[in-house]
């Protein structure tokens, strides 16, 4: 049975998921169930439909946090904040967590919107909260972050996965990135 | 007779009006030599410490005017506000801890909500957030919620920062202080 206190949630991003659709991004829009229990929102946010997708999902924080730590005072910020998580494929192997972090400490700063963050699994995703006053925001405004999310992601993804599987190190990823990007770091030891 | 018209303010301007309306302490900092783009900044005390934050706000908008400028590039300007909230931590680090502070600040990003921490030689180890400016003003509560959680995440930060860098502990049990000071919803 569905949370009543939902759905208002629903109707939200029901609304977000018009603005996806009418850029033909395809999206779908999960009820809560036992698996996922708070909506969900998740749109392929690839700019090429040939190539594999990438799926961003959309929760508001505050229903997260609602489910996961019940009775939580949350801070304002949080409480209508949408969250973006963009899950990668990657599974980090432990030998190359410590070149992927100081990479990810390059490419982070170069984001204008979210992080690339590295959990303690080794998964990696990238990760953004829009704060809002109000919930029902222009959903423009959440296509235009899902889509900077997904542009920065498909120019990043070439050098993470380089570096993920070790075909280069950080200081050669660099390299490679700084050939087609411009100078971002210094190289290791400098 | 004629009214004099209002001042126009910058979008930076209406900021330091809405952060003072809510007994916030900050100071605009204009276009000059030493600034190539405007700047707004607050100081905030930390109730608990001593330690008081400075933030730095900028529209990251500026910042790529300036950049594009020195690089002779000629962008259309973005029409999205991204408003980039600044605040540096530890100005100086050495070229020799910025691998294991890499893995430190990706440690606190696991538990962090608002923005990321990052590391670099030039910069330092700071925490940095982007806020997608969709309204043409921000609520104060809002925006005053954003700088008070990043000051009081920052101010859990800084001693298990500064504890690592004097003990070097392995990255392992570091992560798990990390993990037992801000369990699991920081």
């Amino acid at each position: 049975m569905i949370n009543t206190s939902f759905t208002e949630t629903l109707e939200t991003l029901e609304l977000f998921k018009r603005g996806f659709d009418f850029l033909g991004f395809p999206t779908s829009l999960i009820q809560p169930s036992s698996a996922t229990p708070f909506p969900l929102l998740v749109a392929d946010v690839r700019s090429d439909f040939d190539g594999p997708g990438i799926l961003l999902n959309m929760a508001f924080t505050g229903d997260i946090l609602n489910v996961t730590h019940p009775g939580l005072a949350m801070i304002p910020a949080l409480a209508n904040e949408l969250k973006f998580t963009l899950h990668t494929s990657y599974a980090v192997p432990a030998e190359r967590q410590a070149d992927l972090c100081q990479f990810l400490m390059v490419l982070n700063p170069l984001l204008p919107v979210g992080a690339y963050r590295m959990d303690a699994e080794g998964e990696l995703s990238l990760n953004y909260g829009l704060q809002s006053e109000k919930r029902k925001i222009a959903p423009m405004v959440v296509v235009r972050v899902a889509r900077l999310l997904g542009f920065f992601y498909e120019i990043n993804q070439p050098y993470l996965t380089q570096l993920v599987l070790g075909e280069s190190d950080y200081n050669e990823t660099v390299a490679r990135f700084e050939q087609e990007f411009g100078k971002v770091a210094p190289p290791r030891g400098v | 007779m004629t009214n004099a018209a209002p001042p126009i303010l910058s979008p930076l301007q209406e900021l330091q009006g809405i952060f003072n309306q809510g007994d916030y302490n900050a100071v605009f900092v204009p276009i000059s030599e030493e600034s190539p783009f405007e700047q707004l900044l607050l100081g905030i005390a930390v109730p608990e410490g001593e330690t008081e934050f400075p933030i730095q706000l900028f529209y990251l908008n500026d910042l790529s005017a300036v950049v594009e400028a020195q690089a002779g590039l000629d962008f259309e300007p973005d029409p999205a506000f991204i408003l980039l909230f600044n605040l540096p931590l530890l100005t100086d680090v050495s070229a020799e801890d910025v691998p294991n502070l890499a893995q430190v600040a990706n440690l606190f990003n696991q538990v962090t909500p608002i923005g990321a921490f990052g590391v670099s030689l030039k910069d330092g180890f700071f925490l940095k957030h982007s806020l997608i400016d969709i309204e043409a003003r921000m609520s104060v509560q809002v925006l005053g919620s954003i700088v008070e959680y990043m000051t009081h995440i920052s101010s859990k930060v800084l001693p298990l920062l500064e504890r690592y860098l004097q003990e070097k502990p392995a990255l392992p049990s570091f992560a798990q202080s990390v993990h037992q000071i801000f369990g699991a919803a920081a």
